[in-house]
């Protein structure tokens, strides 16, 4: 940590908040906030004469409130760098610290808060975790028997630096215990609070136990666990360890922790499953084991840093499995137990590979993106004659697109990342997508409804789940109707209204929309975009007195297979009950509405180009179809 | 592992019974066990973590035959200590419904009604803290005939021994005495 602050590319910030991020990759600007801390950094140099000589005491917080601290504070001895901070809410204002400061006058009452802009090339976030408070596990009763302690407070009563300067005492009558219990899984685990497993707790129960028994030969250690997870290298043996230097291991989870009034010992409650007896062992001290999680600030954090949350709040990673440490942002990179609950070898991996990739990017003059993103007909655009229009910008889930009045819409192409939701939603098609043009997707549809559409299903899927799902049902062999055809856009944000009005003109029989589940979007938000579109179509086309069935909604996940196979089959069966001549009968009545609604399309550049390409194609593949007939 | 030739395994029939929904994510962490007062106080065969995993391994018999599956109260003290969310009893119950259909009968002696005597007032129904007595429709000779002082002073008795009875439930005794007034509903 000192080596960090004493190097010259390395400026170390503490007291600091994010308050904004503005631009992207390469190019970010951060506004930062410079809390007051009352203390002038260039002249402080940790000397501490002003606390000794403060006469406030408030509890301290890094010492878990076992320990007092003054109101002028530094959060640990170690702390880089080491500069004394005021807390302005318990300081009354007697200005001794002043006069003990003396001639280097560092303190200063009259600073504010200070705002300030820095540019930076990549931004990662490395915001860590915070621990369960078990006191709302009614069972356990910590925070009622003096005598149950977190993990946290273990730590610091063991520690030599802590208020008991290593010596460990129980809080009721500070004598050392001679029974201590670890349990394990408090809070995490467990439905009622956090149902994710908090990784480390287990090697974190043996470590304890492990040094304290090597502290006191004497103590009785026991750890209440309901499984042991020892999946990385040495762990196991260190585990095994524990149980030769005679660490009592009790499978089962506590149901009820109660304690002896007169000598505050606790009694604890649990069933040992593998001898199949319920057990009530006394011991002087019980240690909870409190889950990991997310810091109390995480959502603000996540809307500042423009990172999805994904269950619990913990930061969502890009890919789970390709991308683990990329933000969907990028340049924007997550490092350590922000991401989830990590141990120390898989944070510093974290924070090593974040650094390597940041590097990456702060070493290139060029940063190369995909190809595949928005564009702006700038004619087209209303917001250029001066209208209220904005649609665009409200459908980018990564705020890469500008509008300002009297001007066409502009877009950051570094942000942009192609889900196509703006070119989708632009009421006057005034955008398009590279390489998925209004013109492009047109033919497919035509093309592919080119002979008895009728009988077609026809399926827009999106680029990561279920054109996967659809994948997945073909190489596991599931079977459906092989009536089904389906195109690829890279979101259901793209699956565009006049796309659907489109197919149902030419005479499919059904339309899927179909894309990912919400909290899986690739796109953060565009799901969500796609979702509100195909709720309102189908809105729509209840009115219009479609058959129910021929419009579905599915989402489905690139495993899920067979769901995709069930959904075809499904809306084959439903074209099957419908009848072919009802059906007929039903395409001719909806086709002019269709057509009134899909009639913005043909003022795209290209489509008509495009579709009378498309039916040219047609009639060839007709035409060769009926020779080999033939 | 019997009964692997059926079609629905225990799991999917409890499962499809209201209560039984979440047993197959129990872990075994024992916490229902030790919560349990009828395994510390009456029975110490009875074991609710030992049935979900019955129920996950297909043992149809063993937990018909389980005391488990009969002398669960349904008090739900375990249901708020699950780390898991399984309603426990609701599990148990699901067995007992499934236990009951295959023809099995509750091991414990239970109090039956008498007929004769019987003129449906309904106070038993009113004591009974399981609800496991009803008024039903049914020829009862005596229904709506005016109680004579005598039998309603018996009446009365009734229910304060079933209140005594009932505190002292450590024991387990009055499911075996008092056999002539009440119907236990399986």
């Amino acid at each position: 940590m000192v080596d960090a602050a004493r190097h010259r590319n390395i400026d170390v910030r503490t007291y600091t908040q994010v308050e904004r991020v503005e631009g992207y990759v390469g190019n970010f600007k951060v506004q930062l906030r410079e809390k007051a801390r009352y203390v002038i950094a260039d002249r402080c140099n940790g000397c501490g004469d002003c606390a000794r000589v403060c006469p406030i005491e408030v509890p301290n917080p890094f010492e878990m409130d076992l320990a007092p601290r003054k109101a002028i504070y530094v959060a640990m001895s170690q702390s880089v760098p080491l500069l004394y901070t005021i807390d302005r809410e318990s300081c009354i204002d007697c200005y001794k610290c002043v006069e003990a400061c003396g001639p280097l006058e560092a303190i200063d009452f009259s600073q504010e808060d200070k705002l300030v802009w820095v540019d930076v090339g990549t931004i990662i976030a490395a915001t860590g975790f915070n621990h369960f408070d078990p006191s709302v596990i009614p069972e356990f009763g910590y925070g009622l028997y003096p005598n149950v302690i977190t993990a946290m407070e273990m730590e610091r009563l063991n520690n030599s630096a802590g208020p008991t300067i290593g010596n460990l005492i129980r809080p009721s009558d500070k004598e050392n215990p001679k029974r201590l219990a670890i349990i394990n899984c408090v809070g995490s685990r467990d439905k009622r609070f956090n149902p994710w497993c908090s990784n480390f707790c287990c090697m974190y129960a043996i470590k304890n136990a492990i040094l304290l028994k090597q502290m006191y030969p004497d103590i009785e250690l026991s750890i209440y666990y309901i499984d042991i997870r020892t999946p990385s290298k040495g762990y196991e043996e260190f585990y095994e360890r524990a149980r030769e230097m005679g660490i009592k291991f009790i499978q089962g989870r506590p149901s009820l922790i109660t304690e002896d009034e007169k000598t505050h010992n606790l009694f604890v409650h649990s069933e040992d499953i593998t001898l199949g007896l319920v057990t009530e062992y006394e011991y002087d001290m019980v240690m909870l084991n409190q889950a990991a999680v997310p810091q109390p600030d995480v959502d603000s954090v996540s809307s500042v840093l423009n990172i999805q949350q994904g269950p619990g709040g913990w930061f969502m990673e890009y890919h789970p499995k390709l991308r683990p440490i990329d933000s969907p942002t990028d340049g924007i990179f997550l490092a350590g137990a922000c991401q989830g609950p990590k141990d120390i070898p898989g944070s510093v991996a974290s924070g090593s590979a974040t650094a390597s990739r940041a590097g990456r990017i702060l070493h290139s003059d060029e940063w190369e993106i995909e190809p595949i993103i928005a564009q702006v007909w700038e004619d087209r655009c209303v917001s250029a004659d001066g209208k209220k229009c904005g649609i665009c910008a409200k459908a980018c889930p990564y705020n890469a697109i500008v509008v300002e009045q009297g001007k066409a819409a502009q877009i950051t192409i570094a942000k942009c990342h192609g889900c196509g939701g703006c070119v989708a939603e632009c009421p006057h098609n005034a955008m398009t997508q590279m390489h998925y043009t209004d013109a492009q997707i047109l033919a497919q549809i035509r093309a592919l409804l080119a002979d008895k559409p009728e009988e077609k299903i026809f399926a827009f899927r999106c680029h990561w789940c279920s054109y996967g799902g659809a994948d997945m049902a073909g190489t596991s062999h599931f079977e459906y109707s092989a009536n089904e055809r389906g195109i690829r856009v890279m979101c259901s944000a793209r699956m565009d209204t006049d796309f659907i009005y489109e197919a149902f003109r030419l005479g499919a029989g059904a339309v899927l929309y179909s894309g990912c589940h919400p909290q899986d979007c690739h796109y953060i938000t565009g799901q969500q975009v796609g979702a509100k579109r195909a709720d309102r179509l189908q809105k729509i086309f209840d009115k219009l007195g479609m058959s129910p069935g021929r419009f579905r909604i599915s989402w489905i996940s690139a495993a899920e297979g067979q769901k995709y196979a069930n959904v075809i089959d499904e809306m084959q069966q439903t074209l099957d009950d419908i009848g072919k001549e009802k059906l007929l009968k039903e395409i001719e009545t909806l086709r002019p509405q269709m057509e009134k609604r899909a009639r913005r399309m043909y003022q795209v550049p290209d489509v008509t180009e495009a579709s009378d390409y498309a039916e040219k194609l047609a009639l060839a593949m007709k035409i060769e179809t009926a020779r080999d007939e033939k | 592992m019997k009964n692997n030739d059926q079609a629905l395994t225990l799991m999917d029939q409890v499962r499809a019974i209201p209560g039984g929904e979440h047993v197959s994510v129990c872990y075994s962490c024992g916490t229902c066990v030790s919560r349990c007062l009828i395994q510390q106080k009456i029975d110490k065969a009875y074991n609710p973590r030992r049935m979900m995993k019955m129920v996950m391994m297909d043992m149809l018999e063993n937990a018909f035959d389980s005391p488990t599956t009969w002398l669960c109260s349904a008090c739900d003290l375990c249901y708020p200590a699950c780390p898991q969310e399984i309603h426990i009893s609701g599990v148990i119950t699901a067995v007992k419904e499934l236990a009951i259909e295959a023809g099995h009968h509750s091991p414990l002696k239970t109090a039956q009604v008498n007929i004769k005597t019987c003129v449906a007032c309904g106070l038993c129904v009113e004591v009974c803290p399981y609800e496991a007595v009803h008024l039903v429709e049914k020829n009862v000779p005596n229904r709506g005939k005016n109680l004579t002082n005598d039998f309603a002073f018996q009446c009365i008795k009734f229910l304060v021994w079933f209140q005594f009875f009932q505190f002292s439930a450590e024991s387990g005794n009055f499911f075996l005495n008092y056999t002539s007034f009440i119907n236990i509903h399986p």
